[in-house]
């Protein structure tokens, strides 16, 4: 019944899943993974409130990708750190402005920010318009960013998820005001740029790791601790993989992926 | 009409098809149906531009009728937004003027100011510890390896800025690659389960 060749695949697919569906229910009983301290979320409470010492808003954007593409993994951890900078800005009373390329994050958008405010304490603060939409252009969405800076000049630049072409424009602004950057995506072709012109950046998966910590949430802790065991069963693969190689028996290694 | 506004709803819409696309991609069985489902993702994706727009539109409307600031931009926007409209379905020379001859060229006038950005990688480059500097020296070799004058001057320029594009960045690239794979795998468990409620809100 399943297709030549993707026996392998679906035996990985339902293992990880099972480990992360146990790791879950474990998760939900108290047993949490412990996760490695990361500078960003350390200073995220002081970096808001230099934004309150400064009387100057904060610009938060989950970038290009949405929710219905193949990013939506880095757009709800992007999120999942919008709610947190939300709640540290309602504690401080600092506007938070979200732009967002997708239609649909604005009332979900609208929703992150309006609970966040509430629970830093300052519901009053909450206003509609933090959340703003330019249309799905890029272009468009680039240059209203670019003048949301120029006239509002935020103390604070942040941008977490499925981030493209626009993360240039928006660091190249923040270098200009002197705003904290604070930027981090999983995608391949910006963590070069990234780690080279923001103060504070989320490598790689590092982006997941925040997105789970921040919230506290058991069952993203322990997706994060399933995902390192799927890991280190990849990493013995190509550990085997490579002795088969050069042993000579790259064939029976082959066979077996592609069974 | 209740159960419809709960948020389990939505998740058994999302999960069934979801299930039965992971059993499409495994057994090879419906095909057809398979593809007409995610054809449906595309005519969700257009309904939810509906949604910013009317979102876009009640703000700007806002801003006009409290005269608030800058609101006069607004006016444009409006009047930007019908004349395209009505451009597209009964004018179409005026539509492919306002393509061919505002839309785009004030798009490669922002896409021009790519060059800014790509000299300011090097002058606004943090490097504050070794890493950094590590980073932006292989930068500089890899960008000099892309330009003849460089590699006529020094054949170096190509030989390391080749190396470091083959051998490390593309350890590196894999590595990330197989991350955001598993990432995906965890979210689509959150989502399974039901315990992933962000495209939901709150």
């Amino acid at each position: 019944m399943i297709l030549p060749g993707k026996n392998l695949d679906l035996i990985l697919l339902a293992g990880i899943c099972v480990v992360i569906y146990v790791l879950m229910r474990r998760a939900e009983r108290g047993i949490l993974p412990k996760m490695r301290k990361i500078p960003l979320m350390e200073e995220l409470d002081y970096i808001v409130g230099r934004a309150a010492e400064m009387g100057r808003p904060i610009h938060f954007t989950t970038g290009y990708g949405g929710l219905h593409d193949e990013w939506a993994v880095m757009c709800v951890a992007g999120l999942s750190i919008l709610g947190k900078v939300a709640e540290l800005c309602g504690k401080y009373r600092v506007w938070l402005q979200f732009t967002c390329f997708r239609g649909y994050l604005v009332p979900i958008g609208q929703d992150i920010l309006k609970t966040g405010y509430e629970k830093g304490g300052n519901p009053e603060m909450y206003s509609d318009e933090m959340v703003t939409y330019y249309g799905e252009d890029q272009v468009a969405y680039i240059g209203a960013i670019i003048n949301y800076f120029e006239t509002a000049r935020p103390a604070v630049s942040m941008i977490f998820g499925a981030i493209q072409m626009e993360m240039n424009q928006i660091l190249m602004q923040s270098a200009r005001y002197d705003a904290i950057s604070l930027a981090g995506t999983p995608r391949l072709y910006y963590q070069g740029k990234m780690a080279m012109m923001c103060d504070y950046c989320l490598l790689g998966e590092e982006l997941y790791v925040v997105g789970a910590s921040i919230t506290g949430d058991p069952v993203q802790l322990a997706c994060i601790q399933g995902e390192d065991w799927f890991k280190i069963l990849v990493l013995v693969f190509l550990v085997v993989g490579a002795i088969l190689t050069s042993a000579g028996a790259s064939k029976l290694f082959t066979s077996f992926l592609g069974w | 009409m209740s159960f419809l506004k709960e948020k389990e709803f939505a998740i058994i819409l999302f999960v069934i098809p979801l299930l039965f696309l992971l059993f499409n991609y495994y057994t090879g069985i419906e095909n057809a149906a398979a593809s007409e489902l995610i054809g449906w993702g595309s005519i969700l994706w257009n309904f939810s531009m509906l949604i910013g727009t009317y979102t876009m539109f009640k703000y700007l409307a806002t801003n006009l009728v409290q005269r608030k600031k800058d609101s006069e931009y607004s006016i444009i926007l409006f009047v930007s937004f019908f004349s395209y409209l009505y451009c597209m379905y009964a004018y179409p020379a005026g539509y492919d003027f306002i393509l061919s001859s505002l839309q785009t060229p004030l798009g490669f006038g922002l896409l021009v100011s790519q060059f800014t950005t790509y000299t300011l990688l090097f002058r606004g480059a943090r490097t504050r510890n070794w890493l950094g500097v590590l980073l932006l020296i292989s930068a500089i070799f890899y960008a000099l390896s892309m330009i003849p004058i460089a590699t006529r001057t020094w054949v170096g320029f190509q030989i390391i800025g080749t190396w470091i594009n083959n051998v490390p960045n593309a350890g590196v690239m894999r590595a990330i690659t197989i991350g955001m794979g598993v990432g995906l795998v965890a979210t689509l468990v959150r989502e399974l389960t039901g315990k992933e409620t962000h495209y939901l809100g709150g």
